[in-house]
C-alpha cells in the first residue's frame, strides 16, 4: 500500500527482471561452461547407458526385434504377455517373494540385531557383528548354488531332517511345484546375517544409552523398552530397508534362474525378470523382452509414486 | 589392541589356507586322475548332442577297458573295420591325411580364422581331432596361409546361441566349424551358398562335380539345404550310426528277472514293471539340466511314431521336397495350416504320462551331481553316441552294460525302430559354413578351398577311419564291425541297429533346443500335476503358434502370407 | 545377587540364541567348504561329515578353470571402479559446490536413474553391446559398470556439500578452477568416502550374475560367479567336489578383501543402504 507515485515508479522495475532472467540464464550458461564440461563424462554415461536404453526399450517393446531386423507390430507383445497364463504365474510368484521377503526383513534381522545390541560387552558385540556380517561377502550366486544341492533328495536339508526324525517330510524340494518357490525364499535361513542386520545394528547402537537407562529406572521391562523406545526410533531405517528389499526383489531373478531355471514346469518359480531374460538369451525375442521390462518399470514407478504420496500425506497429517 | 591382533590371526589363517590351496592347485595331479573328469563338453540336447572330449584315450578296439595314456590316435590295426568292401572302407593300414594334389591352389595367402565347436585341437583322442588334423594338413599344403582357431565353448545351447547371435550381428570368424546344425543357425542372407560350387568339380578329387564327392548321395547335405541353397558342407559318416541308444544295466536286469532284452513294446513295459518291482529305478528321464536331451528325444521318438499321418501330410509342402524329412519351413506350414496341432499331440502326452511311473525318482527336480547310470541306480538311459566313450572310460562303473534300442510302439507295420536325430546314414560330421562377412573380407578363396579339401573323398576316408566306430557299409552287423571284440559289440550294438530316420517333426528339430526346453516344461507341468491334459495341450498350442509366428517373421522370403 | 543372576541369565540366553543362529547361518558355507574336499564316493556316502583323505585335486581342477575368470573380475573391477569413482566424484563435486543454471534439474536426472530397475535396461543395453560388437569382451562389462554412478554421486554430493567453504577459499584466491579445487582438495578429503564406495561397487560387481552370463559368456570374458555356474552346469559331469571348489575359489577374494578392509567395507555397505 504505497502511494500511487511509488507504484508507478516500480512498474518499469518489475518488467526489467523478466527480461533480465532469460539473459541471466544465457549468461550463466556461458559463464559456467567449464562446469558443464566437467559434468559431461557422467552425463554421457548416464545418457548412453540409462536414458537411451530406457527410450529404446520403450520403443522396441512395440516391435519384433531379433537383432537382425526390427518390425513394428504395435501392441502385439503386450497382448501376448497378458494372454499368457505363465505371465500371471510369474507376477504371482514375484508378489509372494516380495511379501515374504519384506515380512522377513522386518522381523528376523531386527531380532538378531536386537540380541546383539543387548550383549553386554562391546568386545562381544564386535565379534557377533563380525560373525553375522561375514556371510554378506560370499556371493549370492554361490549361496544359491550350495542351496541347490541342499535341496536334493540326498542333499543337506533332507539329511538334517532325517537326522532329527522328520524323515517323513523329505522330498525333492525343488521338483515339487508347491515347494520350489518356498525353497527359494528359505535360502539364507535364518535370514539374520546380511546388510539388513548391519543397518539395524547401527541404528540400535546409535540410540543413546541415557534414554534406555532412564526407561529402566522408570521400571520398564526390556520388552516394553524395545517396543516403545527402540522400535520407534529405528522406524526410518526399517522403511529404508523395506524400500531396498522391494527394489531388489522386483528385479532379481538369479535364484530362480540358477536353482530351477524357472521350473518346475513353465512357471513354478518363474518371475517376470526371468521371463524377460529367457526371451533375450534363449529366444532372441528382444521385443518381447523389452515389453516385459517396461511393464516391470511401470509397476515399480507406480509404486514409488504411491509410496511418496502416502509419505507426503502422512507427514502432512502429523505436521512433522 | 586385542581385536586387531585377533583379526590379523584370522587373516593370516585365511592367507595360509589360500596358499595351501594355491600349492594344491599348482601341483600336478598325482595320476591321470581317473575319478576327475576334465571339464569338457556337455552332452547336451538337440536332435543330436555334443562332442565330449573322451577323457581317456579312445579304447579303440582294445578288448580291455583299462585307460591307456598316450595312445596313438589310430585304432589298433588288429581291428580292421568294415571287413566287407565299402565305398569308403578303410584299408588295413591307416590312411594318412591327404596331401596336396597338383590342382590345389598352393599360391593362396592370408590368415583364416575359424570358430570351432569347442577346442578341436585339444584332445588327440577325440573324434573331432581328425578334423583338426585335416585343417592342419591343408595349412601345411599352403605355405602362405595360417589358420587360427576361435573356439566356442559352453553347453550346446550356449554354442548354438553364440552362433545365432553372432551370425546376426556379423561378428563370426571367417569360417565356422559346428555340429548338428539346426534352422536357427542357417540364414540364406548371412551365409555363403555352396550350391554353384557343388555343381563344379572339386580340385581335390577326380569326380566330375564336388557334389559327387559326398558319399551316400550327399545325404549329409540334406538338412543344410534350404530353397536349393546349400549353406554348409561336411564330412559324411558312412554307415548307419545312430545318434542315441538306450544303455542298459545288465546287473539290474538280472536281479529283476528280465532275462532277455525286450524286443517288443509290451515286453519293454513289462521289463520296466519288473525292474520297478525289484526296487530299482527303471528309466532315467531328467526333465531339466544337462541331460534333459534324453527327455526331448524320447518324446520325439514317441511323437514320430504316433503322428505318422501328420508327417505324411506335412512332407513336401511349402516348396520343399517330399523326402521324409521335415524342415523348419514345412513344420511352420503345417502349424499354420492346422495340420499339426495340439490335438495330434494328445496321444504323446498321454503316453508320456503313462510311462512316467517308470521314470527315475526326482525327474522333475534339478539333477543332483553325478550320473545315476554310472552309479548303478537306473536300468535304462538314453545316451548320445558321442558320450559313449566317456561313460566307457568311467572307472566308477562296476557292472556289465551295453546299448540297445527301444522297440517300436506298434507291432507290424515296418517294425523298424525310429532313429532320432539326423542319424541313420551319413550323419554326424563336422559342418563348415562361411559367413558372408568372410566373403566381404576377401576370405572366400581360402575358406572355400579348405571346405573342398576337408570334404574330398580321401579326406573323408581319413576322417572316417578315426571315428570311435569306424565307417562301415550300411547293414554291416556289429560283430563284423568289431570282430573279436565282444565289449565293443555290446557297447555299440544299439547305435548300429538299423532303423529309419525320424522325420524331425517336433519342436526340437524345427525350432532348436532352446525351445524344446520350453516344451519340456509343459510336460513337467502336466506330469507334475500342475495342469491337466487340456491345459497342457493349450499351452503346447500356444508355444507352437508363437514359434511359428516368430519363424515367419524371421523369414520374409518364405512369403508365408501366400500359403 | 538375584538381580545379578537375572541379568547374567539374560545374557546367557542371548548368547545361546545367537550361537544357535550363527551356527545355522554358517552351515551352508561350512558345508560348501566341506564338500569341496570330497571325491565322488565321499560326496555320495557322507556329504555332511568330514571325510578323509581331503581331496585337493578338486582345487587344482577348479583352479584351472577359474583362474582366468578371477583375473577378469580383477581387471573389470579395477578399471570400472576407477572410472566410475572418478567421474562420479567430479560430478558430485560440481553439484555440491557450484551454482549454475539447471543444476537441480540435472541432479534430478541422475537421481531418477536410481529408481529404474536394471531389468528394463537389460535388453536395450544388450542390443547396444551387440551393435558395437563388444559382446564376449571385457568392455561389455566394464562400460555399463562404469556408468553405474548414481548412488555414488548422491552420497558424495552430500559429503562435498558439507565441507566448509574456508577449505576452498585459499585455493580460490590462488585462482584455482573447479577442476583444480576438486583434484587438490576435494579428492584427498573424500578418500575415506571414496574407498567405502569403491568397496560397495566391487561387491556389487562381483555379485552380478545375470548380465555377465548374458553378454560375456565366453572364456575370453567370463566372470567368476558366471564361471562357477558354468563349470557345474555347462560341462559334462565334473567331479561334484570340484564344482564346489570352484564356488569356494570364487568367494575367497571377497572374503579376503572383507577381512582386510572390514571397517571400510561395513561403512561402504551401510552408506549404500542408509542413503536417506
Amino acid at each position: 500500500m504505497g502511494n500511487s507515485l511509488e507504484n508507478r515508479a516500480l512498474t518499469p522495475l518489475l518488467i526489467l527482471p523478466v527480461v533480465n532472467r532469460r539473459a541471466e540464464l544465457l549468461r550463466g550458461i556461458r559463464r559456467n561452461w567449464t562446469l558443464y564440461l566437467l559434468l559431461c563424462p557422467s552425463l554421457i554415461a548416464a545418457l548412453v547407458f540409462y536414458y537411451y536404453p530406457m527410450a529404446s526399450g520403450f520403443y522396441h517393446s512395440f516391435t519384433y526385434w531379433d537383432i537382425k531386423r526390427t518390425v513394428w507390430i504395435g501392441l502385439e507383445n503386450y497382448q501376448r504377455m497378458f494372454e499368457d497364463p505363465i505371465t500371471l504365474a510369474a507376477w504371482r510368484n514375484m508378489a509372494i517373494l516380495l511379501i515374504a521377503n519384506i515380512a522377513i526383513v522386518l522381523t528376523l534381522p531386527l531380532l538378531g540385531a536386537t540380541l546383539v545390541a543387548h550383549v553386554r560387552s562391546s568386545v562381544g558385540q564386535f565379534w557377533w557383528r563380525m560373525l553375522f556380517v561375514l556371510p554378506i561377502v560370499v556371493p549370492g550366486t554361490v549361496i544359491v548354488f550350495v542351496w541347490r544341492w541342499f535341496y536334493g533328495m540326498d542333499g543337506g536339508l533332507n539329511i538334517v531332517l532325517r537326522a532329527i526324525g522328520l524323515g517323513g517330510i523329505t522330498r525333492w524340494w525343488l521338483g515339487d511345484p508347491h515347494t520350489a518357490l518356498w525353497g527359494i525364499i528359505f535360502v539364507a535361513f535364518p535370514w539374520i546375517a546380511g546388510l539388513n542386520f548391519l543397518v539395524y545394528l547401527a541404528a540400535l547402537q546409535s540410540i543413546s544409552r541415557e534414554l534406555l537407562d532412564a526407561a529402566t529406572v522408570d521400571g520398564a521391562s526390556s520388552m516394553r523398552r524395545f517396543f516403545y523406545i527402540e522400535l520407534p526410533l529405528i522406524r526410518s531405517q526399517m522403511l529404508v530397508l523395506v524400500a531396498l528389499t522391494f527394489i531388489f526383489y522386483i528385479r532379481s531373478f538369479d535364484a530362480p534362474l540358477i536353482m530351477t531355471n524357472g521350473g518346475p514346469g513353465s512357471a513354478g518359480t518363474l518371475v517376470p525378470g526371468l521371463q524377460m531374460y529367457r526371451a533375450v538369451r534363449d529366444d532372441l525375442d528382444l521385443g518381447y523382452g523389452s515389453a516385459i521390462g517396461n511393464v516391470l518399470f511401470a509397476v515399480t514407478f507406480l509404486l514409488v509414486i504411491v509410496r511418496s504420496m502416502v509419505t507426503r500425506l502422512r507427514t502432512g497429517k502429523s505436521g512433522v | 589392541m586385542r581385536n586387531k591382533s585377533l583379526r590379523s590371526v584370522v587373516s593370516a589363517a585365511l592367507v595360509g589356507m589360500i596358499l595351501l590351496l594355491v600349492t594344491a592347485a599348482c601341483s600336478p595331479a598325482s595320476t591321470p586322475a581317473p575319478t576327475v573328469a576334465p571339464p569338457t563338453a556337455a552332452p547336451k540336447p538337440t536332435e543330436a548332442p555334443k562332442a565330449v572330449e573322451a577323457p581317456k584315450p579312445s579304447e579303440a578296439s582294445k578288448p580291455t577297458e583299462a585307460p591307456k595314456p598316450a595312445a596313438t590316435s589310430a585304432p589298433a590295426p588288429t581291428a580292421a573295420p568294415a571287413a566287407t568292401a565299402a565305398p569308403a572302407a578303410v584299408p588295413a593300414a591307416k590312411p594318412a591325411a591327404p596331401v596336396a594334389t597338383a590342382a590345389s591352389k598352393s599360391n593362396l595367402k592370408g590368415e583364416l580364422v575359424l570358430n570351432t565347436w569347442r577346442d578341436i585341437g585339444a584332445d588327440p583322442n577325440h573324434p573331432n581331432y581328425t578334423f583338426h588334423q585335416l585343417i592342419k594338413q591343408w595349412e601345411a599344403n599352403h605355405p602362405g596361409v595360417t589358420v587360427k582357431y576361435q573356439p566356442m565353448l559352453g553347453t550346446v545351447t550356449d554354442i548354438f546361441g553364440y552362433i545365432a547371435t553372432n551370425l546376426r550381428s556379423k561378428t563370426l570368424a571367417d569360417g565356422v566349424v559346428m555340429l548338428y546344425p539346426s534352422p536357427a543357425q542357417m540364414d540364406v542372407d548371412l551365409q555363403y551358398d555352396f550350391a554353384p560350387d557343388l555343381a563344379k568339380p572339386n580340385p581335390y578329387s577326380t569326380n566330375k562335380t564336388w557334389k559327387e564327392d559326398f558319399p551316400l548321395n550327399g545325404i549329409a547335405l540334406n538338412n543344410v539345404t534350404t530353397q536349393d541353397k546349400t549353406l554348409m558342407v561336411s564330412d559324411t559318416f558312412v554307415g548307419n550310426l545312430g545318434d542315441g541308444a538306450l544303455l542298459y544295466n545288465q546287473e539290474i536286469l538280472d536281479k529283476a528277472g528280465v532275462k532277455t532284452l525286450p524286443t517288443t513294446w509290451p515286453e519293454f513295459v513289462d521289463a520296466l514293471k519288473k525292474i520297478k518291482a525289484a526296487g530299482f529305478q527303471p528309466f532315467y528321464m531328467p526333465s531339466t539340466g544337462n541331460e534333459a536331451y534324453a527327455f526331448t528325444w524320447q518324446t520325439g521318438i514317441w511323437s514320430e511314431q504316433l503322428l505318422g499321418d501328420v508327417i505324411k501330410a506335412c512332407d513336401g509342402q511349402a516348396g520343399e521336397k517330399a523326402d521324409g524329412r521335415i524342415s523348419q519351413i514345412e513344420a511352420v506350414w503345417c502349424l499354420k495350416k492346422g495340420k499339426l496341432s495340439s490335438k495330434d499331440m494328445r496321444s504323446v502326452f498321454e503316453l508320456t504320462k503313462e510311462m512316467s511311473q517308470y521314470f527315475h525318482e526326482g525327474y522333475l527336480a534339478p539333477p543332483p551331481p553325478g550320473d545315476p547310470f554310472v552309479q548303478g541306480k537306473v536300468a535304462f538311459r538314453w545316451l548320445s553316441r558321442l558320450n559313449v566313450s566317456t561313460i566307457a572310460a568311467d572307472p566308477n562303473i562296476k557292472f556289465p552294460w551295453g546299448s540297445y534300442y527301444q522297440p517300436p510302439l506298434k507291432e507290424g507295420g515296418d517294425g523298424k525302430v525310429v532313429r532320432y536325430g539326423t542319424s541313420a546314414a551319413g550323419a554326424g560330421g563336422q559342418y563348415l559354413f562361411i559367413p558372408k562377412t568372410a566373403v566381404d573380407k576377401g576370405k572366400l578363396d581360402l575358406a572355400l578351398d579348405l571346405a573342398q579339401y576337408v570334404t574330398s573323398p580321401k579326406a573323408n576316408e581319413f576322417w572316417c577311419s578315426l571315428q570311435p566306430v569306424p565307417c562301415f557299409q550300411e547293414g554291416t552287423p556289429v560283430d563284423k564291425i568289431f570282430p573279436n571284440d565282444k565289449v565293443m559289440q555290446e557297447r555299440w550294438r544299439g547305435y548300429i541297429q538299423p532303423g529309419k530316420a525320424a522325420s524331425g517333426l517336433d519342436i526340437n528339430n524345427a525350432f532348436g533346443p532352446a525351445n524344446s526346453v520350453q516344451e519340456v516344461k509343459i510336460y513337467q507341468d502336466y506330469l507334475g500335476g500342475t495342469v491337466n491334459l487340456d491345459q497342457a495341450l493349450a499351452a503346447w498350442q500356444r508355444l507352437a503358434d508363437q514359434l511359428a509366428e516368430k519363424a515367419i517373421r524371421e523369414h520374409p522370403e518364405w512369403n508365408a502370407d501366400k500359403w | 545377587m538375584i538381580n545379578n543372576l537375572r541379568r547374567n541369565s539374560g545374557q546367557i540366553v542371548i548368547t545361546a540364541i545367537l550361537a544357535v543362529l550363527a551356527l545355522i547361518t554358517f552351515v551352508p558355507i561350512l558345508t560348501l567348504i566341506n564338500l569341496s574336499f570330497k571325491d565322488v564316493y565321499q560326496f555320495g556316502a557322507n556329504p555332511m561329515g568330514i571325510t578323509f583323505p581331503l581331496v585337493l585335486e578338486n582345487y587344482s581342477l577348479a583352479w584351472k578353470f577359474m583362474r582366468d575368470p578371477l583375473w577378469h573380475n580383477v581387471v573389470i573391477g579395477l578399471v570400472s571402479i576407477a572410472a566410475s569413482l572418478l567421474m562420479a566424484a567430479l560430478t558430485a563435486f560440481v553439484f555440491a559446490r557450484f551454482e549454475f543454471p539447471g543444476r537441480d534439474f540435472l541432479f534430478f536426472a541422475f537421481l531418477l536413474i536410481l529408481f529404474v530397475p536394471s531389468t528394463v535396461l537389460l535388453v536395450p543395453t544388450f542390443q547396444l553391446i551387440i551393435q558395437f560388437s563388444l559382446q564376449n569382451t571385457l568392455w561389455a562389462l566394464i562400460l555399463p559398470y562404469s556408468a553405474h554412478q548414481s548412488l555414488i554421486i548422491f552420497v558424495l554430493r552430500s559429503f562435498f556439500a558439507e565441507l566448509p567453504a574456508e577449505m576452498f577459499d585459499a585455493a580460490k584466491v590462488d585462482g584455482a578452477g573447479p577442476l583444480q579445487q576438486f583434484w587438490r582438495i576435494g579428492i584427498p578429503l573424500a578418500l575415506p568416502a571414496l574407498s567405502a564406495m569403491a568397496i560397495f561397487q566391487i561387491w556389487w560387481i562381483w555379485n552380478d550374475y545375470a548380465w555377465p552370463t548374458l553378454v560375456a559368456n565366453s572364456p575370453a570374458a567370463r566372470t567368476a560367479v558366471s564361471a562357477v555356474i558354468f563349470f557345474n552346469d555347462g560341462m559334462a559331469r565334473p567331479e561334484p567336489g570340484a564344482g564346489m571348489a570352484a564356488a569356494v575359489i570364487a568367494a575367497l577374494p571377497m572374503v579376503l578383501l572383507f577381512l582386510i578392509t572390514i571397517r571400510t567395507f561395513v561403512a561402504g555397505l551401510t552408506a549404500g543402504a542408509v542413503k536417506e
